[in-house]
């Protein structure tokens, strides 16, 4: 390789001094015996201070009030994103819930069957009242309208106590009356 | 907002103007406040900073670029969207400080984005080679050649000013 080459490849490590001594000591041979490199590496210094002796550009005043104006724009705008992110999980903890409900009530209705029938009428709402206390409501109404052991019970001591032909009744199954309760959650 | 200085002036040096440098540092800052759950302390912030408000200046250029083909076309007259560096100005009429300044600035703009990027983080900013090759994502051994190349081709386009 020419010596002016190899002094190009190798001057920006002479000038950081990162040369090993071997190297360093052919460059400068080669520097005292060539201008042209000794020009180029003048040159290259000279620039490298210049370019360190850049002054800075001042950031304008401004540009705080601008950047936070930007951010809490941002912010604002990622609430919807961060609801959303928190809607995704939501809805099947809704699911999930809904599922567990219905099949609270199944159960609730499985058992009220079978404590209704072996050990005679109990009300819905004395059950829950306690445990489940804010689905006392819901609970009450939908065993009501379901034709449940329990509910042909509590209608038949409803009809017992009008003068009707209440006998003719034990041993079908009477119509169930739906009552409305109001749900209370 | 200790970064917003040096973020500002770092990309100041690759589009040359303080404006569009401040947008893309609020940018830089925007994207950082935005993903600031992605910031693994693998890095270090300033790396990371750095990378993000080169990669956004690099677009800006691209930007730019496409803009200048456009606009060059349609421009008339009246127009002057763009600062074209004056090649035809004679060392003799580069005089003072602040003229050899934008001069040097003009010289850097001129230089191709790879070597550009290099020099300005390498002789301007100061960074370690290590440090570089963290923030531009290439190894050192790439680094340390094209700061070398950069140099010498800047010290070519600025040879008139140097030789004074």
């Amino acid at each position: 390789m020419n010596p002016c080459q190899h002094f190009k490849k190798h001057i920006g490590k002479y000038c950081e001094g990162d040369l090993d001594p071997l190297c360093l000591k052919k460059l400068e041979e080669h520097l005292r015996v060539c201008s042209r490199c000794r020009t180029l590496k003048d040159n290259i210094e000279q620039m490298r201070i210049c370019l360190k002796q850049l002054p800075d550009v001042k950031v304008s005043e401004g540009f705080n009030l601008l950047l936070r104006e930007r951010i809490r724009r941002e912010a604002i705008g990622k609430s919807p994103g961060t609801y959303s992110t928190g809607g995704r999980l939501l809805i099947p903890a809704m699911g999930i819930a809904l599922l567990v409900l219905i099949i609270g009530i199944g159960v609730s209705d499985q058992n009220s069957s079978l404590t209704s029938g072996s050990l005679g009428y109990r009300t819905v709402a004395g059950e829950s009242e306690g445990d489940f206390l804010p689905f006392q409501g819901k609970i009450q109404y939908i065993i009501e309208e379901l034709p449940s052991a329990s509910a042909v019970r509590l209608e038949r001591r409803n009809d017992s106590r009008e003068p009707s032909n209440s006998d003719s009744m034990v041993g079908s199954h009477p119509p169930v009356r739906v009552r409305a309760i109001p749900v209370s959650f | 907002m200790r970064y917003k200085a040096p973020l500002v002036n770092f990309v100041f040096h690759f589009l040359g103007s303080r404006i569009d440098a401040e947008d893309v540092v609020q940018e830089t800052f925007l994207r950082v406040f935005k993903n600031k759950h992605l910031y693994r302390n693998i890095a270090k912030f300033s790396t990371w900073i750095y990378t993000i408000a080169g990669n956004l200046a690099k677009t800006e250029l691209r930007r730019r670029k496409r803009r200048r083909v456009l606009s060059l076309s349609k421009m008339g007259f009246e127009d002057k969207e763009y600062d074209i560096p004056d090649f035809l100005s004679s060392p003799d009429q580069v005089v003072d400080g602040e003229m050899k300044e934008t001069k040097i600035r003009n010289e850097i703009q001129q230089l191709p984005f790879k070597f550009r990027e290099v020099v300005i983080l390498r002789d301007i900013k100061d960074l370690s080679y290590e440090e570089i090759s963290r923030i531009l994502k290439i190894p050192i051994g790439t680094v340390k050649s094209r700061v070398n190349r950069g140099r010498l081709r800047l010290q070519k386009r600025l040879r008139y000013l140097l030789d004074q």
